[in-house]
């Protein structure tokens, strides 16, 4: 039995932990509901957006395009992968690492280039470093849609320009209550879901030309799946964090409830031996 | 020859009228006539009386009956003659052999301890073959070593192990005092010896706990005696085994009560350190022999506060605790890494990489210590990376430490190991400089050797 005192320091300490845990699972909780409203409309948003290349796509003919075609193999790569700023957020960015090397295992390529977002991932990744191209912090707003912009035009450039074979995109995706297995989605070279095969396709009129405006489009669409990953992947952050410090509060609850006995006994036990003591000898 | 008659009777204490002025001294032993019953004169308490212990049980004891003085305390035989027997506290037989020859020579079991410029300080460590004890509570030669540890967490397995492993490479006399302990235990003991062939090298004393405390008092003297005489006039290198030597404190709280004593804190008797010190300062090591000790100490409700095991603590160059907490883990020897100790963990002892890396283990095992509250609440994701490695460093340290015993062989189905210092020091050097990262935790679970691990990572699991 350890000293009453040395109980008492570790009930103190874990009481602080409990407090903290249960703040951030509180603080979470909000920011989890701001972030909801912004990752539906980004949804509703990126959906509009792929069934209008589908339709656009079907209609014309554009699946020769060198943005759908496959080079036939999968030599080099590029991931992109989305993680956190902050930790305390439980297995968040263990999901997207531990997708990320089971997808790199499968393929087996030759040679990769890592797109990081969120700076736990790129500690993580430290022994990567050489082969991280573009880093970028979440936390960081301000030009963040530039950036991602930019990184987008980057990463069409080089796949057109066949240095990388395919695009992987790596994120935890928000479900209401669940957080799984990351997201693993084949950005390039493009594939869509040609839902719409019996003819229900909408026409359009194009102006000026059908070819800037696909282009236009491919970009934007490919941009948006990035970019609403990260919305989603904030979200689901969030719900990430909520969840593990409810858990780290129930789990220090329940080792406070161990160490409270414990406390109690061991002072009982004191109490009785000097009683005992007094007994004996008052009798003696 | 004194004579005297019983006059009072309270469980093992007897108090015996003598004539006046011719009162027996203290310590002598008196016979009870009709019985076979032995005292030993405790007290001079007035009125020609004197207070006995009772050395044997003292059923069928009448007031009345006739007691004569025999002239002189307790005496055991000593010597050559006694290696290969078993005895009880007065020195008889009790193997069913043959007498001991008449001439054996005789020594009372009180003495004064050595005194100080006859005591011998050297620092050298004895090899026992157990990985923890070796690696981080190193014992050394001729020095005095603990082995604590609550009910049921492998005290005496652990000390058998020690007899196995120090007494049959030792080429030396071992003697064995049992205190207070199972029965049963002795007689495993005497036929393992047997089987062994060390019997004829070793003397066993029992005063288990079917006798009576005043023989529980006595008989870890009568050990020790025997150990005494072997150091000083055959000049040898004795091992000495006491389990337990909490029994004789034990047996010595039983009495006090009784012998008239006010009661000190738990219940303990008043004079608790001077027993104990009459005992503990005369197994010492001197300039003509040696005594090694090993004494298993039973800590009641796990608890080193307590004052019994205190009191033991301080006279000890080298401590194992054994832990619940580590037998719920199912490791054996559940020796604690952090709360064992030895005074030569020290380099000029040791050589500087034994300690660093004893050094390294511990300051591992620390860590891991102190992350298990994080780990237990938060997760072990939210670790940093080197927290991380740390605790599976520690966790395979953790594993490594336990070891499969000869003695034991029959419970865990394993052959035991015995590890020598080197092979120990190395298979740690190598766990805590991350060569052994890449094996599962489970290869490191009852191995002897860091070799006999990696065999195994090799090998598919069965």
């Amino acid at each position: 039995m350890q000293g009453l005192k040395q109980i008492k320091n570790r009930i103190r300490s874990i009481d602080d932990i409990a407090r903290i845990t249960g703040a951030l699972e509180i603080v979470a909780l909000t920011r989890l509901k701001r972030r909801q409203g912004s990752c539906l409309e980004a949804r509703l948003y990126f959906e509009k957006i792929r069934q209008l290349l589908n339709d656009i796509t079907e209609n014309i003919n554009f699946y020769n395009h060198p943005i759908f075609l496959s080079p036939g193999r999968e030599e080099k790569l590029a991931f992109i992968l989305i993680g956190s700023d902050k930790g305390l957020c439980g297995s968040f960015n263990y999901n997207v690492l531990n997708a990320w090397s089971e997808k790199r295992d499968q393929i087996g390529p030759s040679w990769y280039q890592l797109v990081l977002f969120g700076k736990r991932i790129v500690r993580l990744l430290k022994r990567e470093d050489s082969k991280i191209i573009f880093r970028q912090d979440i936390s960081q707003q301000k030009d963040l849609i530039q950036r991602v912009s930019d990184l987008n035009q980057e990463l069409i450039k080089i796949f057109l320009d066949k240095k990388i074979d395919s695009l992987y995109l790596i994120y935890n995706h928000f479900h209401q209550h669940l957080i799984g297995r990351a997201n693993v989605i084949k950005l390039l070279p493009l594939r869509l879901s040609r839902q719409n095969k019996k003819g229900l396709v909408r026409d359009y009129i194009y102006q000026p030309y059908q070819e800037e405006i696909f282009e236009s489009l491919l970009k934007e669409y490919l941009f948006i799946q990035i970019f609403h990953a990260l919305l989603e992947s904030q979200t689901c952050e969030e719900m990430a964090r909520m969840v593990a410090m409810k858990q780290a509060t129930d789990n220090a609850k329940g080792l406070l409830g161990k160490l409270n006995l414990d406390y109690h006994k061991s002072r009982q036990m004191n109490i009785t031996r000097e009683l005992l003591d007094i007994v004996a000898a008052t009798r003696g | 020859m004194k004579q005297g008659k019983v006059k009072s009777v309270i469980g093992p204490i007897v108090n015996v009228e003598f004539p006046k002025d011719n009162l027996p001294l203290i310590n002598n032993v008196l016979r009870v006539k009709q019985s076979e019953l032995m005292l030993e004169v405790h007290h001079h308490i007035g009125d020609n009386m004197v207070k006995c212990i009772a050395l044997s049980s003292t059923d069928k004891l009448r007031r009345g009956m006739a007691v004569e003085d025999l002239g002189n305390p307790i005496q055991v035989p000593v010597g050559k003659q006694t290696l290969g027997r078993m005895f009880n506290l007065l020195g008889e037989v009790i193997d069913e052999g043959a007498p001991l020859p008449k001439n054996t020579k005789k020594v009372q079991i009180h003495k004064n301890a050595p005194s100080i410029i006859q005591q011998d300080v050297s620092d050298k460590i004895m090899e026992t073959g157990i990985k923890v004890i070796d690696l981080l509570a190193p014992y050394p030669k001729g020095g005095k070593i603990g082995l604590f540890g609550g009910a049921g967490v492998g005290k005496t397995v652990v000390i058998m192990e020690l007899i196995r492993n120090i007494a049959i490479e030792h080429g030396g006399v071992s003697i064995f005092s049992g205190i207070g302990e199972r029965t049963r235990e002795g007689n495993d003991l005497w036929l393992e010896m047997k089987e062994s062939k060390v019997l004829d090298k070793t003397a066993l004393v029992f005063g288990q706990m079917n006798e009576p405390p005043g023989a529980r008092f006595r008989v870890g003297l009568s050990g020790l005696t025997m150990a005494e005489y072997f150091r000083d006039e055959e000049r040898k290198d004795v091992l000495l085994f006491i389990d337990n030597i909490y029994r004789f404190i034990q047996a010595g709280s039983e009495v006090s009560a009784l012998l008239g004593r006010m009661p000190s804190a738990v219940g303990y008797q008043p004079t608790l350190a001077t027993d104990l010190a009459e005992l503990q300062e005369r197994i010492t090591s001197t300039k003509t022999g040696s005594i090694t000790a090993v004494q298993a100490v039973y800590v009641p409700a796990d608890d080193l506060t307590d004052p019994g095991p205190a009191a033991v603590f301080t006279h000890l160059d080298a401590t194992t605790v054994l832990s619940r907490e580590i037998v719920e883990l199912g490791i054996y020897p559940a020796v604690d890494p952090l709360d064992s100790t030895s005074k030569i963990m020290h380099p000029s002892v040791l050589g500087r990489r034994h300690y660093q890396i004893a050094r390294e283990v511990q300051r591992i095992l620390q860590r891991y210590k102190e992350l298990k509250d994080i780990i237990a609440i938060l997760g072990v994701e939210e670790l940093t990376e080197e927290d991380r490695l740390i605790v599976s460093r520690a966790r395979k340290i953790q594993k490594f430490l336990s070891q499969p015993f000869f003695v034991a062989s029959e419970f865990t189905g394993k052959p035991g190991r015995y590890v020598k210092l080197n092979d120990t020091v190395e298979g740690f050097s190598q766990i805590v400089n991350g060569d052994c990262d890449a094996f599962s935790e489970q290869a490191f679970y009852m191995a002897g050797t860091i070799e006999e691990v990696k065999q195994r990572s090799k090998e598919p699991p069965q």
